[in-house]
């Protein structure tokens, strides 16, 4: 059997960025309607913790505020290849591209899993602070259905 | 020699937090070298203070996100010394091995990812991988990953432990985990010492610098001290009373640092692995000494580059010395222990660890409800400023004729072999405005 990993990835002093991490639990809590055996992973702001969690997992799910010059809110799916070709002209993740360069790492050391794909969500605020914006917080329940959605599909 | 040199590392890189290298020369005079500390203070001694025994390792551990088993060690010390509570022999083997486990995360980080880079002269670790030194960087990888694996099976966690409590722990490792890991101790242990044979080989990049200073660190006849000792400096030896920490660790300010600097006998002290090296390298586990001979690492050792040398030995002891450990334990079978009932009681509490930069003191005051009333952290970076600066002073001079590129990253190489943490460093300022 594959292992499988939801990694959700943000710093939850620094407003939007956290919704990585708000995804993260709220997948936890509708596990039921999830596939079986998924683990769920608070990657916290990233950094090289990441690199040992890759290493783990078959497929992983990547759950991340991403600055791809869309709508508040708005969900972007793409996948590992995607991102190493560079095809994405997009900051990846909102931690200095600290994500993308162990993405890479992972593949050079050939500990890469088989999927990556990564649910990113475009942020308003990146301020400090704990809440998230409005526009932001009406899109979660929206976007989690698609994120259940597509993992089913996906796993 | 009449030249300009003007060099101003805003936030040097590869190290934890922020901190900046001035350095001005105009005609070959030098106007200026300044190590500054911007940080913004954290108050974390005023949060504690109201704050109930049973938190305060809690709150103290968020102090640092790569120390933050060692500042959960010297609290838990703090809160017992304080109200007298004692710990079974079971809980000081277990807390020898958090001890452990986080030395060898630090080190390696450091060593491995943050140091190497400047050794292979590439601008970081990721590079690396794409480079004839894949396979040691692959090597790297496991150890760290060993570590961090480590510090979850005994701590609970890799960073911020949730089994360590006032008195006890409130989970155990089973027998069946603590063989498994032994045996990954054997085989990291060959690993670290593969690694320490690539690192040999770019270790001519170290600069040869030395200046002679006062090395702090904590000491004890029983072992090679991390967990318990006293406190002991190479120029005045033994303070046999750690409550007296102060009499050592005399904190001053600066205009130019917003985190304290420290002296003791003299202008400045050095803490860390190299100060530990320098009082107790008779005491490192054979192995460990081994690497330190490769590298022609003897006591007292003046260069303060060597202390990434000294780090690369001190996880080889860390390895052997953590198997001896469990051999105790799986000699002596696992006691299903639980955390004991504490009785509170009002006093004064100093705990004092090593920790990977060096030696940390927390000191709590207690009152006859449980809660704190009063906190001090002497955390090692602080203590280590002042060192930094008195190095570059001396160490300019000697490197004026290179290029301005080759003194701008001898001068971070030199910060970066403290392995600063300066976030955790940056401390309240009692400041009156005239």
């Amino acid at each position: 059997m594959k292992k499988t990993a939801i990694i959700g990835i943000g710093n939850s002093l620094r407003q939007d960025d956290s919704l990585g991490l708000i995804l993260l639990e709220r997948l936890k809590n509708k596990k039921e309607e999830l596939p079986d055996n998924i683990d769920f992973i608070d990657g916290g702001s990233g950094g090289m913790v990441l690199l040992h969690y890759l290493a783990d997992f078959d497929i992983v799910f990547i759950l991340d505020a991403v600055e791809f010059g869309g709508k508040p809110g708005e969900l972007r799916f793409f996948e590992k290849e995607e991102i190493i070709s560079k095809k994405i002209k997009i900051n990846l993740s909102t931690h200095e591209n600290d994500f993308f360069k162990v993405i890479k790492l992972s593949e050079k050391l050939n500990e890469i899993p088989e999927k990556i794909y990564i649910f990113g969500i475009q942020p308003k605020n990146l301020g400090f602070g704990c809440d998230i914006s409005l526009d932001i917080s009406e899109s979660i329940e929206k976007n989690l259905m698609q994120i259940i959605d597509k993992i089913k599909r996906l796993k | 020699m009449s030249k300009d040199v003007s060099i101003n590392v805003h936030h040097i890189t590869r190290v934890e937090g922020h901190g900046n290298i001035v350095l001005d020369v105009k005609k070959g005079e030098i106007n200026k070298i300044q190590w500054q500390v911007p940080e913004a203070p954290r108050f974390f001694e005023a949060m504690l203070r109201g704050r109930h025994y049973d938190e305060l390792r809690t709150i103290t551990s968020r102090i640092c996100g790569i120390c933050s088993i060692g500042h959960s060690l010297a609290s838990l010390k703090a809160t017992e010394d304080a109200m007298d509570v004692k710990i079974s022999k079971q809980t000081d083997i277990l807390r020898h091995l958090a001890i452990n486990g986080e030395n060898m995360q630090s080190h390696i980080l450091h060593v491995g990812y943050l140091a190497a880079p400047d050794l292979f002269g590439v601008g970081s670790v990721f590079p690396l991988a794409s480079s004839k030194s894949k396979d040691a960087l692959l090597e790297i990888v496991k150890l760290h990953r060993f570590a961090n694996e480590f510090s979850e099976l005994i701590c609970g966690r890799t960073t911020h432990p949730i089994r360590l409590v006032v008195g006890g722990f409130t989970m155990l490792p089973t027998k069946k985990q603590l063989e498994k890991l032994r045996e990954r101790f054997v085989e990291n242990l060959d690993r670290t010492k593969k690694v320490a044979e690539v690192i040999l080989t770019v270790a001519d990049k170290l600069p040869n610098f030395t200046r002679e200073t006062e090395y702090i660190g904590l000491t004890s006849k029983e072992e090679y001290a991390f967990y318990e000792g006293k406190i002991a400096s190479t120029d005045t030896g033994v303070l046999e009373d750690s409550n007296d920490y102060k009499e050592m660790m005399q904190e001053y300010v600066v205009p130019q640092s917003t985190a304290k600097y420290a002296k003791n006998n003299r202008k400045s002290y050095m803490v860390g692995a190299l100060a530990r090296y320098n009082l107790n390298s008779k005491q490192l586990e054979p192995e460990a000494k081994k690497v330190a001979d490769m590298f022609g690492l003897k006591p007292i050792c003046y260069n303060p580059y060597m202390n990434n040398i000294a780090q690369l030995v001190e996880y080889v002891h860390n390895i052997e010395d953590s198997i001896k450990w469990i051999d105790v334990m799986l000699d002596k079978g696992i006691k299903q222990e639980q955390p004991q009932n504490i009785k509170i009681k009002e006093g004064r509490g100093v705990g004092v660890v090593e920790v990977p930069r060096g030696i940390l003191v927390h000191d709590y005051t207690i009152n006859k409800d449980g809660n704190c009333t009063k906190a001090n952290c002497i955390i090692p970076t602080n203590q280590n400023h002042a060192n930094i600066q008195h190095d570059m002073e001396e160490l300019v001079p000697q490197v004026l004729d290179k290029s301005e590129k080759e003194i701008e990253l001898t001068l971070e190489m030199l910060v970066r072999a403290y392995d600063p943490c300066i976030s955790c460093s940056t401390h309240y300022l009692d400041v009156k405005f005239l």
